[in-house]
């Protein structure tokens, strides 16, 4: 598929609430490739399901995330499985997400991880901005391909570029592009050939790095798993898994102790493939 | 070159920066990755030193260097080092050598354009990282940006070196062996990291990252990070 015959699709919710307090979408509008589940109530947390019929992204798409959670809002945004990126044989697909968390509102983003393929080409770039006294979980997860079929690192390259703002302080920025070949991606393969890597940052208030609960995650053989403060006083995981089993049970794992440390309930992410 | 000399002095281990407390990652990057010897030092700096130096470290240097003039412009480069810097440790030594770096500066040659970066500081405009004030340093002795780029470069090699020597079963003859192979990249390293935008510059190295956030929590640590 050629850039031309690529898709130009869209996402954008706004997540306030009613009368009753309960989170209802105030806003939403949506085209391809993504399809929205009907939404349900889990915990004080509405929960939507992010579908995609392709599903994932082919060469020449174009799409664009945009969520707003108003004040005292609680949007958990999933998928309920693993995103593809296609093989291309030229051209790329791109990613832009911007996401908005009012004071005492509250985003989870959790999808299951993307599956680069072989030859892909992808950029990602996204936009978090949470106010003060606002919560915000969001997990980032990349396979190294499809591992069943042996298809490892045998994509192009994909570019990330991530920005967390809290309040004014700019929290967390990342740009990296990954590429078979480079240093830094032979160096991780060395060590681990099939590496699943998450990245996981939760914003909350008075929330303190839950150090040693997540102590018992990391074996150097299977998981490195770390934790840090950020600037604004989030936190930031970042975990490097050996397989899908121990990145799978790790991740959930990690959740559920940042949820604790937030000192929230966690909701269900209700995934048959496994997750919390 | 009448700035050589102010260069040579203030790049040598001597001057008083404190950067020889830290590892920077590479304590427990070496205890998780098992890196014992000479070959591992070597494959850590090209692994992951070089790496970080063109993509991201060299680049932001000559970005704060090309806006040295600018104190608003410096300062957002000098927050947006605080961003990447995801390490709490990593974060706080860049900010903790930087300033010391720079009261070390104003010890020896008290220029305006240091004690004005160091009242922005004081007025919380700026942290005060490391590569931020060595830019401000370079601005106002007068160094040419390659040359600022040749010292960061050669500190940041020598600083992971100096650090294997108690870390590691390594001798100085070995340091110098991984130091010389390194500087033999100085050139193309320093060359690609020209080329590198400021939206796009940046790293990806999560084994380092995340030995350098264990590192905080570390039961022995021989370095502040």
């Amino acid at each position: 598929m050629t850039a031309a015959s690529g898709l130009h699709g869209h996402l954008d919710l706004l997540a306030s609430t009613d009368g009753e307090g309960r989170t209802v979408l105030r806003r939403q509008s949506f085209s391809a490739p993504f399809h929205i589940s009907k939404p349900h109530h889990e915990a004080d947390w509405l929960v939507v399901n992010l579908a995609s019929p392709t599903p994932g992204l082919l060469s020449g798409d174009r799409v664009k995330v945009k969520v707003e959670i108003a004040t005292g809002a609680r949007l958990l945004l999933t998928t309920p499985s693993a995103s593809r990126l296609h093989t291309m044989s030229g051209g790329h697909a791109e990613l832009t997400q911007e996401f908005t968390v009012a004071r005492d509102g509250s985003l989870d983003f959790s999808p299951e991880y993307l599956i680069p393929q072989r030859g892909t080409r992808y950029r990602q770039r996204t936009r978090i901005s949470v106010e003060q006294g606002g919560t915000l979980f969001w997990c980032e997860s990349i396979a190294p391909g499809r591992t069943a079929s042996g298809e490892i690192f045998a994509y192009e390259e994909l570019r990330f570029a991530t920005d967390i703002f809290v309040g004014a302080t700019h929290a967390l920025r990342e740009r990296f592009a990954l590429a078979p070949g480079e240093a830094a991606l032979n160096a991780l393969r060395a060590r681990f050939s099939t590496a699943y890597y998450a990245s996981i940052v939760c914003v909350a208030p008075g929330i303190s790095a839950p150090a040693g609960a997540l102590e018992e995650l990391h074996d150097p053989q299977t998981a490195w798993v770390g934790i840090t403060a950020l600037p604004a006083g989030g936190l930031v995981v970042k975990m490097i898994a050996a397989d899908s089993v121990a990145f799978r049970d790790r991740l959930a794992r990690a959740r559920q102790i940042l949820y604790e440390a937030a000192g929230e309930v966690m909701p269900s992410l209700r995934r048959i493939t496994g997750g919390a | 070159m009448n700035w050589l000399p102010m260069l040579l002095q203030t790049s040598d281990a001597l001057f008083p920066t404190g950067a020889y407390a830290h590892s920077l990652g590479f304590e427990e990057f070496a205890r998780l990755a098992d890196v014992r010897d000479e070959a591992g030092l070597r494959a850590f700096v090209e692994s992951h030193l070089l790496p970080a130096l063109r993509d991201q470290e060299l680049p932001y240097l000559r970005f704060a260097h090309e806006c040295a003039d600018d104190r608003a412009s410096l300062c957002e480069i000098d927050h947006e080092i605080s961003a990447w810097k995801l390490a709490r440790e990593i974060r706080d030594a860049s900010i903790t050598i930087g300033r010391r770096r720079l009261a070390a500066l104003r010890a020896v040659n008290d220029l305006p354009r240091y004690s004005e970066f160091a009242d922005a500081i004081a007025r919380g405009e700026a942290h005060g990282h490391h590569l931020t004030v060595c830019a401000v340093q370079a601005a106002g002795e007068g160094f040419p940006l390659e040359a600022a780029l040749d010292a960061w470069f050669y500190q940041s090699v020598a600083g992971a070196c100096g650090a294997a020597l108690k870390l590691i079963r390594i001798g100085q003859d070995g340091c110098q062996r991984v130091l010389r192979a390194a500087l033999a990249h100085a050139e193309a390293t320093i060359a690609a990291s020209l080329d590198v935008q400021r939206d796009e510059a940046g790293t990806f190295d999560p084994l380092l990252e995340i030995a350098a956030m264990r590192h905080e929590f570390a039961n022995e640590r021989l370095f502040i990070s």
